[in-house]
């Protein structure tokens, strides 16, 4: 049951952010002007709309002309075009969840913050997935120095506070680009897989079925792969799981301190910088919270073990 | 001793790579540190190049950022021998003197949380094995779940809650509970798990069998048990407030390690970072060299697996 939760709520969360630009766009979906009708001039730039933004639109369209709107008429980006800048607007018809201090709507920038924790969980998790298993399917299989070297590593890897490294890199080497910081939050969760992997490789190549191929022929390399590898799957499912955990939280507090996502994109840990800059005004602080937390419960339910009652 | 050298070896490698990192990283280090001085502005064509050239021949110049980088390298991690992290490049201030300032809250920070996360923790631990039942499972549950709950939100609604009319010490309190909420957590479910372990234990049957009531058996010998392992969880932990400890700072206005090193990446105070950054590892290394110890006088069998090892 709560694991259908999860995957609902995921599901919900991943599709908004795939679609975040149809969901809210201060462009139109569909727009007839001028005797010509534009498809998806939210996502595509023609020449003839060069530019031209909600209340532009609005001012050069006449009778004959219509446009199908996203459901949230505004970018993440784009601030008020006509009339005054509102900033730290309180939710209104126009601004569903107000405005942040920049004047920009915190709607829309909920729905494109979901862009963000999208890529920094899918990108960690798929890093730590696979370089954490192959580092620790090396381990098992080579033994030896090998194993002992790589461990080493990750215990090294793994000893190190996560965030602090991560600022620190950015403040020596300078603003990296957001492939940089999903790497870098990656990073200690590969440590952490490649010992999970390895310790349950380990344990599968010392079952009696391990002992049952090698005594018909097969090589090493064989054993782990077709015998000891498919019982490992559910160990690595769960680490993953965890690692994408890890990222939605890492993610938001980096950017919440500044050192995630680069500005101007749109981030929930960026929100919470808003609040916290803004005398924690609710709209600013209430619905990026309850997302950060609610994505992070639901991969954390996924990732816990099935049989555990 | 070998720990010590290590410790010191992994402290002097993570200076090496910093300053590596800093070298490698676009940009002359006088150009940079000009920058973070704020003496150039960072990408400005309206300032003339002879300027600009002059403004960081000065700022190289009155740093040594003009010599070699091996030669500069060589003199900052010899300087690290007598504790002398440089000059910050925002305005020349030793930083030492700064980190010694901001010292004194993180580490208050750090050990408050950590003494209430494990006397939570603990403390669940122990009524989770003495009432098995809904209790154990509701903490459980609870235990699961919460280590989903982004610190940075619950630090925040917090500061919400309680900033009006709250001391200084008072916020102080908030802080320190915000950043132990969720290694309370961890701790509860290790420490759940290897106190069940323990009165599980042949030797929890021997102990019953002389007479001990659940309690005494529960709270005597299987926390007496479990200590070596709960030691060697709370040194991971430490590793987490630190990290923790940069949000939290941040949130309750702080003045300590985390917040020094945030405001120095974000200017790029080269300096700052390295010693800000040497010195939470000194802080990691330490509590993990007196883990070992504890550990060891905990737990008499690893005494006697590296007879001759030791100090």
């Amino acid at each position: 049951m709560a694991r259908r939760v999860a995957w609902a709520w995921l599901g919900a969360v991943a599709l908004v952010a795939v679609f975040a630009d149809c969901i809210a766009s201060d462009r139109p979906l569909v727009l007839h002007l001028d005797g010509e009708t534009y498809w998806l001039p939210n996502l595509i730039d023609y020449d003839a709309l060069d530019g031209a933004r909600v209340h532009d639109l609005a001012a050069r369209m006449d009778e004959d002309d219509w446009a199908v709107w996203a459901p949230v008429r505004h970018g993440p980006t784009g601030v008020r075009g006509s009339g005054e800048l509102r900033v730290r607007d309180a939710p209104s018809d126009t601004h569903w969840l107000g405005t942040d201090d920049r004047g920009r709507d915190v709607l829309a920038r909920l729905i494109h913050g979901a862009r963000t924790t999208a890529l920094v969980a899918a990108g960690a998790a798929l890093l730590a997935a696979l370089f954490g298993a192959a580092l620790g399917i090396l381990a098992a299989w080579r033994r030896g120095a090998v194993d002992a070297s790589v461990i080493a590593a990750c215990d090294v890897v793994g000893a190190v506070p996560a965030l602090l490294v991560i600022v620190a890199v950015q403040g020596l080497v300078g603003r990296g680009g957001f492939a940089i910081v999903i790497a870098l939050i990656a990073l200690p969760r590969i440590a952490d897989v490649a010992r999970i992997s390895r310790g349950a490789l380990r344990g599968a190549l010392a079952a009696p079925y391990c002992d049952a191929a090698r005594a018909a022929g097969a090589g090493e390399l064989r054993v782990v792969a077709r015998h000891a590898l498919p019982q490992v799957h559910r160990a690595l499912w769960i680490a993953t799981g965890l690692t994408a955990v890890t990222a939605v939280l890492g993610e938001a507090a980096l950017s919440f301190l500044g050192f995630g996502a680069p500005p101007p994109s749109a981030s929930w840990g960026e929100l919470l910088k808003q609040a916290h800059e803004n005398d924690l005004l609710w709209w600013l602080a209430i619905p990026p919270g309850l997302a950060i937390a609610t994505v992070a419960a639901s991969l954390n339910a996924l990732a816990q073990p099935r049989d555990a009652g | 001793m070998t720990a010590v050298a290590r410790a010191i070896a992994v402290l002097l490698g993570v200076a090496i790579l910093s300053w590596v990192c800093v070298e490698a990283a676009p940009g002359s280090a006088g150009e940079r540190a000009a920058q973070a001085a704020g003496l150039l502005p960072a990408g400005g064509p309206e300032v003339p190049q002879q300027t600009r050239d002059a403004i960081v021949r000065e700022v190289a110049a009155r740093y040594g950022l003009d010599r070699p980088f091996a030669a500069r390298l060589a003199e900052s991690v010899a300087r690290l021998f007598v504790l002398d992290f440089g000059m910050s490049w925002r305005d020349g201030e030793p930083v030492r003197a700064r980190v010694v300032k901001a010292l004194g809250p993180t580490l208050l920070l750090i050990a408050g949380a950590l003494a209430l996360a494990l006397a939570l923790g603990v403390g669940a631990g122990l009524v989770a094995v003495a009432r098995p039942g809904p209790v154990d499972v509701a903490i459980s549950a609870v235990a699961a779940a919460a280590i989903a709950v982004p610190p940075v939100w619950v630090a925040l609604l917090a500061l919400d809650a309680f900033s009006s009319g709250a001391t200084s010490g008072g916020v102080g309190l908030v802080a320190i509970a915000s950043l132990a909420i969720v290694p309370a957590f961890i701790l509860a479910r290790y420490a759940r798990a290897a106190l069940f372990d323990a009165v599980g234990a042949p030797w929890a049957v021997a102990v019953r069998a002389r007479g001990a009531s659940q309690r005494r058996l529960v709270v005597v010998h299987a926390l007496r048990a479990s200590l070596a392992g709960l030691v060697g969880v709370a040194v991971t932990l430490v590793a987490y407030l630190i990290g923790g400890s940069l949000v939290i700072e941040r949130v309750f206005g702080i003045r300590g390690i985390g917040a020094l090193m945030v405001d120095a990446s974000a200017r790029g105070d080269a300096p700052v970072v390295v010693g800000t950054a040497i010195t939470a590892g000194a802080i990691l290394a330490l509590v993990s060299l007196a883990a070992d110890a504890a550990q060891r006088g905990l737990d008499p069998r690893l005494r006697d697996r590296e007879d001759g090892g030791g100090a």
